[in-house]
């Protein structure tokens, strides 16, 4: 049995929000939800099955573990990207 | 934009003044000033609120906020909008909402192409290996076969099978659909964000720019408003009432006034006669004057007096004299004499005597003449006594308060038909009298407003309305006014004798609704009866005048504890007449 279902169920980049406030703390928790599906996939050990759930359904996809994992890295690595040009807009408005 | 505009409720003209008369660096005036009078050239309104937009669109304001536009401009665009500007509050809630629902929108869209994605996959391969969901919590391995057909839901339950290819094509329509509300949001949103915008930066100006004022008219609260009218309505309603009085002093009634004044003695005198008489009558069985016949007299009565006022009317004017003539010519005659001779006149000029009024009067007259020595004498030491008279004062008065405590309304003239026709009869010899004594406190000023509805006598709530003039009992000429007091006078004698059956008193009442012009025919040409005579006899002497009111005042309670004993009340009244009278002569 697969133990080790990932959700990612925000994989998708997040609508733009209006407020930059409220589209950081979104982008924020996105952050952190990400980096523990990194963390996740990267201790799984080998033998396990990887399940992405189709977004907005309760089905749920095999697929193979470390293109999920590189794929999640990936996302990551583009919200923090965003996340920093958003605080750098941000400082710049206020300069 | 536009209603953003029409919601400022900007005119251009406004806009193009206010930015017109104020200092502008002279490049910026330039070019807007040019706009400004080619638009107010153009009569049309809709054109002109365009062209405001192009000039005063929230982005532009905006930008002028920033630009060489001086404060003073801004100040006054603000103060014009201040008057129509939607709540801060609402605009932001607004704004908060258009974002709550782009927000699940975009959600939407993004489902939506997941969704697509995945169907343009999916046909990629024969089978997927899949959790199965089973139920919201339990799941089990499963495969997804048939990767190329999908069934579609189309709405309200139906669904389409089509392959993976279609499905992307109606999911690329609904995403068509998903922007457009989006796009429709934003749009809305980009508009009500730019006029907070603009709020804030006028109120950074404003907070900024220390030496201006702004200008508030406050509108005053509703409580100040009420007072208002409250002391606005006093004092009209009185004037109206003083005019009136006057009205009816012109009429020429006034001269006669001592005159009236023996008319009522006179009259007094015969009230107090008949209630003698009908106290008699009340031992003698009223019932004897059976139920059906009663109403039909009466009804033929009201019918006659409805022809009675139609002839007679006109001549009204000229009543007051003639009536006074009359009264001399009466003079001297007997009581029996007078009702006879009335009654002649009444046949002669419409048909007022029925079989019935003849055969009731006749009973009244054997009556009088059995109690007529009495009377005489009476008459005698009254005439005597003749200036104390206040007494009719004292006998209108209590009336008056009946009607404005509002009996009429529920009051049912239960009276013997004679006693109405006497009234009649002896109301219209006096009732020119009553026009100056009558209105003494403001509560007499209400009398002389009654309406007539129904067959009821219903106070107005207001004397300065002069709705239901054709109905209305109003006095416009004061013979009017004196018929009224006429069926003022009635009214209560009526009231008393409750031994009639209510199909009389109704009809009655219905007689009483056309009283109120009655009373000037047969005062004019026929109703005169003993009456007059006697107060010839009686009243040279103008001295009753200043007794009248003393009478009256005292009196009045006793009138309202008689209106409540309806039953008990001819004993009382003949007392009260009595007691009067002996009061005088004292």
């Amino acid at each position: 049995m697969p133990s080790g279902g990932v959700h990612s169920r925000d994989s998708a980049a997040p609508g733009p929000t209006h407020t930059s406030t409220v589209y950081a703390k979104a982008l924020g928790s996105k952050i952190t939800e990400q980096k523990i599906i990194v963390d996740e996939l990267s201790n799984l050990k080998k033998n396990r099955k990887v399940y992405k759930q189709q977004q907005n359904s309760h089905i749920f996809f095999l697929e193979d573990r470390i293109k999920m994992f590189s794929e999640s890295k990936n996302t990551l690595d583009k919200l923090r990207k965003d996340y920093q040009a958003l605080e750098n807009s941000e400082t710049l408005g206020r300069e | 934009m536009e209603d953003f505009l029409c919601q400022l409720g900007f005119s251009f003209s406004d806009l193009a003044w206010g930015i017109l008369e104020t200092p502008i660096p002279s490049t910026y005036r330039k070019s807007h000033i040019l706009d400004m009078t080619r638009l107010r050239d153009e009569a049309d309104p809709r054109i002109s609120s365009l062209v405001s937009l192009s000039l005063c669109s929230p982005s532009t304001m905006k930008e002028r906020s920033r630009s060489p536009l001086t404060p003073i401009t801004m100040m006054f665009i603000l103060s014009r909008a201040k008057h129509t500007w939607v709540e801060p509050s609402e605009t932001e809630s607004v704004v908060t909402n258009c974002q709550e629902k782009i927000q699940h929108w975009e959600k939407v869209d993004n489902d939506y192409s997941a969704l697509q994605e995945r169907l343009r996959t999916l046909p990629d391969k024969l089978s997927y290996d899949i959790m199965v969901p089973f139920g919201p919590l339990a799941f089990m391995p499963g495969k997804l076969v048939h990767t190329n057909e999908v069934t579609v839901l189309l709405g309200d339950n139906w669904f389409a099978k089509c392959s993976a290819k279609q499905a992307v094509g109606l999911v690329e329509h609904r995403k068509e659909h998903v922007r457009k509300t989006i796009d429709d949001f934003k749009k809305v949103l980009k508009n009500f964000e730019s006029r907070v915008e603009f709020t804030e930066d006028l109120q950074k100006m404003s907070d900024a720019a220390g030496d201006f004022v702004d200008i508030r008219e406050e509108i005053k609260s509703d409580f100040e408003f009420k007072g208002k009218q409250r002391i606005a309505h006093k004092p009209h309603s009185k004037p109206k009432t003083s005019d009136i009085f006057e009205a009816e002093f012109e009429n020429g009634i006034k001269p006669q006034g001592t005159f009236d004044d023996d008319e009522l003695w006179a009259r007094l005198e015969e009230l107090e006669r008949q209630e003698e008489l009908l106290g008699e009558l009340k031992s003698k069985p009223d019932t004897v004057i059976a139920n059906g016949e009663d109403t039909v007299s009466s009804e033929e009565e009201k019918e006659d007096e409805d022809t009675g006022v139609n002839v007679v009317s006109p001549v009204t004017d000229s009543s007051a004299p003639s009536s006074c003539k009359r009264h001399g010519g009466n003079a001297g005659l007997p009581n029996g004499q007078t009702s006879s001779l009335n009654y002649s006149v009444n046949g002669s000029n419409s048909y007022h005597s029925n079989k019935e009024d003849e055969e009731e009067e006749e009973e009244e007259d054997e009556d009088d003449d059995e109690e007529d020595d009495d009377d005489e004498s009476d008459h005698a030491v009254s005439a005597d006594n003749s200036i104390p008279t206040i007494y009719f004062s004292h006998t209108v008065e209590p009336k008056r308060v009946r009607i404005n405590t509002g009996k009429n309304t529920t009051l049912k003239f239960s009276e013997k038909k004679e006693e109405a026709k006497r009234k009649r009869k002896s109301g219209a010899a006096s009732h020119s009298a009553h026009e100056l004594p009558a209105i003494r406190s403001p509560a007499d000023i209400y009398r002389v407003f009654v309406d007539v509805v129904n067959g009821e006598y219903i106070p107005r709530k207001s004397i300065l309305k002069s709705r239901s003039r054709e109905n209305s009992v109003c006095s416009d000429t004061s013979e009017s006014s004196a018929a009224d007091v006429d069926i003022d006078r009635r009214a209560p004698l009526r009231s008393p004798s409750s031994e009639e059956t209510e199909a009389g008193s109704s009809t009655l009442e219905e007689l009483q609704e056309n009283h109120p012009k009655k009373p000037l025919p047969s005062g004019v040409s026929e109703a005169f009866s003993g009456t007059v005579i006697e107060k010839e006899f009686l009243s040279p002497s103008l001295a009753p005048h200043s007794a009248i009111a003393h009478h009256a005042l005292p009196t009045i309670p006793e009138r309202k504890e008689v209106l409540s004993e309806a039953s008990e009340e001819p004993a009382k009244r003949v007392s009260k007449f009595r007691a009067a009278r002996l009061q005088q002569r004292n």
